[in-house]
């Protein structure tokens, strides 16, 4: 070995040491003045040349780590200029997973929960329990919301409920009292036919706050879940025929004509309860706004999708926009009284809705004021 | 782009490939795509020059990107579900694997990687990023999702001894 290759391999282990020792900075100050002290003498340049890249690539990917350690990502890591160095180029990875981890974090940060980390064995696990986590915790806040609103809602339902029995059961007992105040007080200063039609006042009174209490009965029977649907087949015109029975009295008093328009044929799959307490909710509401010598259609025809579709008509008041608007929804007030003072509570409607849509069907009403209305419902039959 | 061709290129040019290839697939090598886009390189660097051949992918790449915005991805979703949209239907077609290291929504500037990219993922050393057709096709898909230009630059490539390539997408200046 000649003085030239001692020199050089001298300084080069100097070099080394200083790297081994970590002390990169002196390695590389070392290194430049060898070059300038050995200048052309150096005869294997190219050995030089792979030195001096690798003291720059050990050098960057030092000042990379450190950065890295410090948790800043706003570094390049060492370049690897041609070789796909594997070694090297794992500290582009490194970098760009971290900066695609900050990336997800932000984006978990913003509400997307659909990230997921494949960085990391353990880590990633973690992190994507959280993740999970914190999926769930949504989930369930949005359900505790929605759960919020139900009962938002059913507590607005219990208002409307008081107030029904506040005022709709007030009148007619009202008129009760009254009645029976001045038979108990007087009974003996009224002639029998008076006291026949006192009697037959308090009869009206009583079968309206009986339809009344049923009405009500049902409803708080819906909402507290106690009412099951109950389907069944049977001919339908029967039934309706039977049903209407029970308003045959009201209608005769205002000489109503009570018409039933199904079907000697169609049968039906459908709670009969139900579909008794719709029917003759509608009925007794048709005969109620309907003046003297009106009439009422009860019809019932087989419709699309094989539903059976029921309307009941009347040559009744009508309704105007604002109040059609209004119906079917507890929390608007919507009663008004019938074409004789009828007493009236919109709490039939609310049932017929309920029992209608139990069943899988809609109920919608057409209606202009002074031209009659016409209510309609379906009842699926698949 | 040309004005006086009068071929103007629609998705249904594209074809029913199910219907074409029942026993070979929608797919083909990666080797076919590589060849025709590098022979087409090569032929074109000689009649045009290098400048010239660049400014050709990278135009023909837009137009790319904008018809396969227009006909494989959903614009009308938000900025983050559109990303990953966009994720999903370059892997599904076997274009690379996207992930975005970071997305600036005021600035509309993005630093995103494109792994096992079609068009140079493999390529031996040579100095170059390869991927203009990449480039331009980026800028297509930016450009059809928010009616604004882009500018888009591959800042790593297998091309310059990277393992990934790394696309700077940035607001066009002018
Ligand atoms: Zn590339």
């Amino acid at each position: 070995m000649n003085s030239e290759g001692k020199d050089t391999f001298s300084i080069l282990n100097q070099i080394l040491t200083f790297l081994v020792e970590g002390k990169i900075n002196l390695a590389l100050e070392k290194f430049g003045k060898m070059e300038e002290e050995l200048g052309s003498q150096i005869s294997n340049p190219e050995f030089i040349a792979n030195f001096r890249e690798f003291i720059q690539q050990y050098h960057e990917g030092a000042v990379f780590l450190r950065e890295i350690a410090n948790g800043n990502l706003d570094v390049s890591p060492p370049a690897d200029p041609k070789r796909h160095n594997y070694s090297i180029t794992q500290f582009k990875q490194l970098h760009s997973n971290l900066l695609h981890l900050t990336w997800q974090t932000q984006q978990i940060a913003k509400g997307d929960l659909k990230q997921k980390v494949s960085f990391l064995g353990e880590f990633s696990i973690g992190f994507n329990k959280m993740i999970e986590s914190l999926r769930e915790k949504k989930l369930m806040e949005e359900q505790i919301v929605l759960q919020l609103d139900e009962l938002q809602k059913l507590n607005a339902e219990k208002d409307k409920f008081f107030s029904i029995i506040a005022h709709d059961l007030r009148n007619p007992f009202v008129a009760f009292l009254g009645f029976t105040e001045l038979m108990a007080e007087n009974f003996d200063s009224y002639t029998l036919t008076e006291i026949h039609e006192m009697a037959n006042d308090l009869k009206t009174s009583a079968q309206n706050l009986h339809a009344l209490l049923e009405n009500l009965l049902e409803w708080s029977r819906i909402q507290r879940g106690m009412i099951g649907i109950n389907t069944e087949s049977f001919l339908l015109l029967p039934k309706i025929t039977e049903i209407l029975l029970s308003v045959n009295e009201s209608a005769e008093k205002k000489n109503i004509s009570v018409i039933i328009d199904v079907p000697k044929d169609l049968s039906i799959k459908a709670d009969i309860n139900m579909l008794a307490s719709t029917v003759r909710n509608l009925a007794t509401n048709a005969i109620k706004f309907t003046p003297q010598g009106g009439m009422v259609t009860v019809a019932a025809v087989l419709g699309e999708n094989q539903s059976i579709q029921f309307s009941v008509s009347d040559s009744g008041i009508g309704m105007n926009k604002a109040l059609l608007q209004k119906l079917f929804r507890m929390n608007e007030h919507t009663s008004r009284p019938g074409t004789e003072g009828e007493p009236s509570t919109g709490l039939g409607l609310l049932l017929c809705k309920d029992f209608v849509e139990k069943q899988g069907g809609r109920i919608w009403v057409e209606s202009e004021e002074g031209q009659g209305s016409t209510f309609f419902f379906t009842i699926p039959q698949k | 782009m040309t004005t006086n061709s009068k071929y103007n290129f629609k998705w249904e040019d594209l074809g029913d490939i199910r219907l074409g290839r029942p026993n070979l697939g929608t797919n083909t090598h990666v080797a076919v795509y590589r060849l025709m886009q590098y022979t087409m390189r090569d032929v074109l660097e000689k009649q045009l020059g290098p400048d010239k051949t660049n400014l050709f992918f990278i135009d023909a790449g837009f137009k790319a990107g904008v018809e396969f915005c227009k006909n494989i991805l959903d614009c009308t979703l938000g900025f983050d579900d559109f990303g990953a949209n966009l994720a999903d239907k370059l892997l599904e077609f076997g274009i690379g694997v996207l992930r975005f290291e970071k997305a600036d929504l005021e600035k509309m500037s993005f630093l995103l990687t494109v792994g096992e990219d079609l068009d140079c993922s493999g390529l031996p050393y040579s100095g170059v990023a390869f991927c203009d057709y990449d480039e331009g096709f980026i800028a297509g898909i930016m450009h059809q999702y928010t009616n604004l230009n882009f500018e888009v630059k591959e800042i790593d490539c297998w091309g310059t001894g990277d393992r990934t390539c790394r696309f700077a997408v940035e607001l066009a200046k002018s």
